[in-house]
């Protein structure tokens, strides 16, 4: 690949990475609620704004991340060692990062590395690709960061999807915490939330 | 009236403005020079090199002299330093074995191969104190030097390898890069290689203690000093486009084998065991010391009992750093007014408590 | 003439440390959040001022800061205490950030030993300078264990240890750093602020972040959690307070710091936040001291 093929990264990798890192941080702080992403770096197809901004703020060398197959291939993971220096995880049980579009919640979850007993921090954060964020059906979040309850309603989640995140807050403390990534917004679904499913 | 005080921010830089005063001290007395402090005070550059870890004599002479002789001063102005480097990759390990030396010793034979070199040592001076030094110097008288007396020589452990009676080194020969102490978080039980990265960056006085400790009895292993060496070795580094190692520079270091006794175990037959100290620059005392510490830190490895602190891995590792436990005791200097506030107001009310019990016993007695 | 100008800041990266620090330490405090009240181990960096100064906290602060905010840095509940001073103008110079003593003005809060008297909002941050994380290390030194027994669960030895406070003296003889419960999990030190400030941890909307440099350990409560002081039935958890109030603004809720006023040791009480004291007073309050000024 030449270098010519790059896309570019953040503009100002350090404010970039600085504000996007803090909206990151308040998704995960307050499950369920919607943030508006506050750059956007180029996305390199079919990647999105969100996982772009959650990999270019996030990784880097110490970092192994796994692709989904739609989402590999060689100039995304390209992009992504050029600008961060993480290493493409072939193995999503080895990852620590993994990138797949929501559909394959259910069975992405099941392999992800939930931590240990003593080491419940390490652990996989599994950054979900969603079109957006629905106004109904959904889950019904309480739990650590939420006042009373929050909706969320990531566009595309199947009925699996939602009973794996449900078996994932069972396993607390250990367990994935969940980003979803969208094409302007995110949103966090931690290991510490419950869940109830809505009506659609 | 109470009125808070206030000025914090004038007091700080006054106190700055002192602070370099006071390490100028009388002006009237030429400024010492950073070439002054690295060669004149080549062993307090040495141990700030080794517990600062960075082999850079300029700079530990430079933060010396910034620290006013303070060592652990110095030693964490070098290491705040080093922090901010950049890293370009792991230099070879390097090869003590073809050391050019200076100084090599072994007490556990009589002679050995390559010969006792004693180099510039303290051991046999008469600790009288030099009026000479204090008038102005002139040149000492040139030392003679031994011969042509080879400058590298073998590891004196290496020669009784062969009667398998004194155990090896560990086969470490492998591509991983070395742990990081400095760049991984640290976690208990830790492996002897990382073990002995905390070891070299930790404090001399701290490790003298426990090391001399380990002699008195507590966790008894009588050691031999089967070789001190000190010299240069050389510094390689492979860049990843080349496929072979290029030399980028050249650094002075001591190194100590001590050997032990061991009965053997269920698993291992009786043989000497190893004890290792590494130091930048000429550092035998911290060398001695680290490796006394390595074997009684190797007490579960070898079977052995742990009964003592210098055996305790946790206790010795997590208090061996200077930088960090001077940070921790110096820091009860700041103020602390809001949680004494608290205590006293608890040793107040059960004061009261007390003081009301013994009145209403006293008033007993009298009725 | 001072020494130091406001340029030498530039050398540095935005706030200090290098970005993949920053990034170690981010991936470290979103652990930290999604596991409420789990130390989460990091790679702690030295930084420029001593371990006790308030690395760990520095460390939080310097990752998670970007240009638009409003720094506060408190020590004791006061702005102008040395250390924070010295720690405020650090940020400025490395990072050129607005400062404010203003509690509400604030977006991050960087403390050591309080938490403000003025309630925190959902925009807040606040970040605790923690020396000992772990809340049961007087009770078991080794972190082998002490790991073990948070991964268990197993917090037997203390409430035994708060029971035995109650069998001697008549009720638990813990005064700061008293130790929590988060989301009914993990047990957690709050930090050495006086246990007068448990009750503001609890359900805060304001997200707070712990950081031990020496120990090198991050740790969080994210908004609107529950955090428990620990007790008994029969000897539920109280706060600390006073016969009198503030002297200068007459509060008679707030945290006071005694004085000593001359030789004689007479004693005034004022409030440790200064902040809370000042806005007080700009509002007209009063306190006895004042009064008998004038």
């Amino acid at each position: 690949m030449a270098i010519t093929d790059l896309t570019p990264g953040f503009s100002d990798p350090v404010r970039d990475a600085a504000v996007s890192f803090r909206i990151i941080l308040d998704a995960m702080a307050r499950p369920g609620e919607v943030k508006s992403l506050p750059v956007v770096a180029p996305v390199p197809a079919p990647l999105n704004a969100a996982a772009v901004c959650v990999a270019l703020s996030l990784l880097d060398s110490d970092t192994p991340y796994w692709l989904a197959p739609d989402l590999r291939n060689d100039r995304i993971i390209g992009h992504l060692s050029f600008h961060t220096g993480a290493p493409f995880e072939p193995d999503y049980k080895k990852a620590q990062f993994a990138f797949f579009p929501v559909e394959d919640l259910a069975t992405v979850m099941q392999d992800l590395s939930i931590g240990t007993d003593e080491y419940p921090d390490r652990s996989a954060t599994a950054v979900a690709l969603v079109a957006g964020f629905g106004a109904t059906g959904g889950v019904r979040l309480t739990g650590p960061g939420i006042e009373t309850a929050n909706d969320l309603s990531p566009v595309g989640v199947t009925p699996a999807g939602w009973k794996a995140l449900e078996r994932n807050s069972i396993l607390f403390p250990l367990g994935v915490d969940i980003l979803f990534a969208g094409p302007e917004s995110l949103a966090a679904i931690p290991r510490s939330t419950r869940l109830t499913e809505l009506e659609a | 009236m109470y009125v808070a005080v206030k000025g914090g921010e004038r007091a700080i830089d006054n106190a700055h403005r002192l602070l370099a005063e006071d390490r100028r001290g009388d002006p009237s007395v030429p400024d010492i020079s950073v070439a002054q402090i690295r060669e004149q005070m080549k062993l307090a550059v040495g141990r700030v090199m080794t517990e600062g870890s960075v082999y850079d004599p300029d700079l530990a002479a430079l933060a010396l002299k910034q620290a006013r002789g303070d060592m652990i001063e110095a030693i964490f102005l070098v290491r705040a330093y080093r922090t901010t480097l950049a890293r370009f990759g792991n230099s070879l390990p390097v090869k003590t074995g073809a050391m050019k030396i200076d100084r090599r010793i072994s007490a556990a034979f009589k002679d050995v191969p390559g010969g006792q070199i004693l180099g510039p040592t303290f051991d046999y001076t008469h600790r009288l104190i030099d009026f000479k030094l204090a008038a102005d110097g002139e040149l000492p008288e040139e030392a003679i030097s031994s011969e042509e007396a080879a400058p590298h020589a073998l590891h004196v452990l290496d020669l009784l390898a062969g009667e398998g009676l004194v155990e090896m080194p560990e086969a470490s020969i492998n591509d991983e890069a070395p742990g990081d102490i400095t760049r991984t978080p640290v976690e208990y039980p830790m492996d002897r290689q990382t073990r002995l990265q905390s070891l070299a960056r930790g404090d001399e006085g701290f490790l003298l203690a426990l090391g001399y400790s380990t002699q008195r009895g507590y966790a008894k292993n009588h050691p031999f000093a089967g070789e001190i060496r000190v010299g240069r070795v050389a510094v390689e580094f492979q860049p990843e486009e080349l496929g072979f190692p290029i030399q980028i520079g050249e650094m002075e270091m001591t190194e100590c084998n001590m050997i032990n006794q061991f009965k053997g175990s269920k698993t291992a037959p009786p043989q000497f065991t190893r004890g290792y100290g590494v130091a930048l620059g000429h550092g035998e005392r911290k060398a001695m010391a680290m490796a006394l510490v390595d074997r009684s830190l190797r007490a579960g490895e070898l079977g052995e009992e742990r009964t003592a602190p210098a055996q305790d891995e946790e206790f010795v590792l997590s208090h061996c750093d200077n930088v960090q436990a001077t940070g921790f005791v110096e820091h009860l200097k700041l103020p602390h007014y809001v949680d004494f506030q608290s205590e006293l107001n608890l040793v107040r009310k059960m004061r009261k408590q007390v003081d009301g019990c013994m009145t209403s016993a006293a008033k007993e007695a009298a009725e | 003439m001072t020494t130091e100008t406001q340029d030498e800041g530039l050398e540095y990266n935005f706030a200090y440390l290098d970005e993949q620090t920053k990034r170690m330490i981010r991936r470290a405090l979103l652990k930290a959040v999604a596991v409420p009240g789990y130390q989460v181990p990091f790679a702690g960096r030295e930084m420029p001022m001593p371990y006790g100064w308030g690395t760990g906290g520095i460390q939080v602060t310097a990752s998670i800061l970007e240009s638009e905010d409003v720094l506060k840095v408190i020590d004791q509940g006061a702005d102008d205490t040395t250390n924070a001073v010295s720690i405020r103008k650090f940020f400025q110079r490395v990072a050129g950030i607005a400062t404010t003593e203003k509690t509400e003005e604030a977006t991050l809060i960087q403390t050591r030993h309080r938490i403000p008297e003025t309630p925190l909002s959902e925009g807040q941050i606040l970040v605790y300078q923690v020396p000992i994380p772990e809340p049961l290390r007087f009770l078991e030194p080794r972190e082998t264990e002490t790991r073990k027994m948070h991964a268990l669960e197993e917090y037997g030895l203390m409430h035994v240890k708060l029971y035995e406070d109650i069998a001697r003296h008549g009720h638990i003889a813990t005064t700061y750093a008293y130790p929590v419960k988060v989301n009914d999990r993990y047990i957690m030190d709050p930090s050495p602020t006086p246990k007068f400030d448990n009750p503001k941890m609890n359900r805060c909307a304001a997200l707070q972040l712990f950081g031990a440099g020496r120990e090198k350990r991050i740790y969080a409560v994210p908004p609107y959690t529950d955090v428990v002081s620990l007790d008994f039935e029969d000897h539920p958890f109280e706060i600390q307070g006073w016969d009198q109030p503030c002297s200068i603004c007459g509060d008679s809720t707030s945290f006071l710091d005694e004085v000593i006023m001359d030789d004689q040791g007479t004693r005034m009480f004022v409030c440790s936040d200064t902040d809370h004291c000042a806005s007080r007073q700009a509002q007209g309050y009063q306190g006895p001291g004042q009064e008998a000024a004038e």
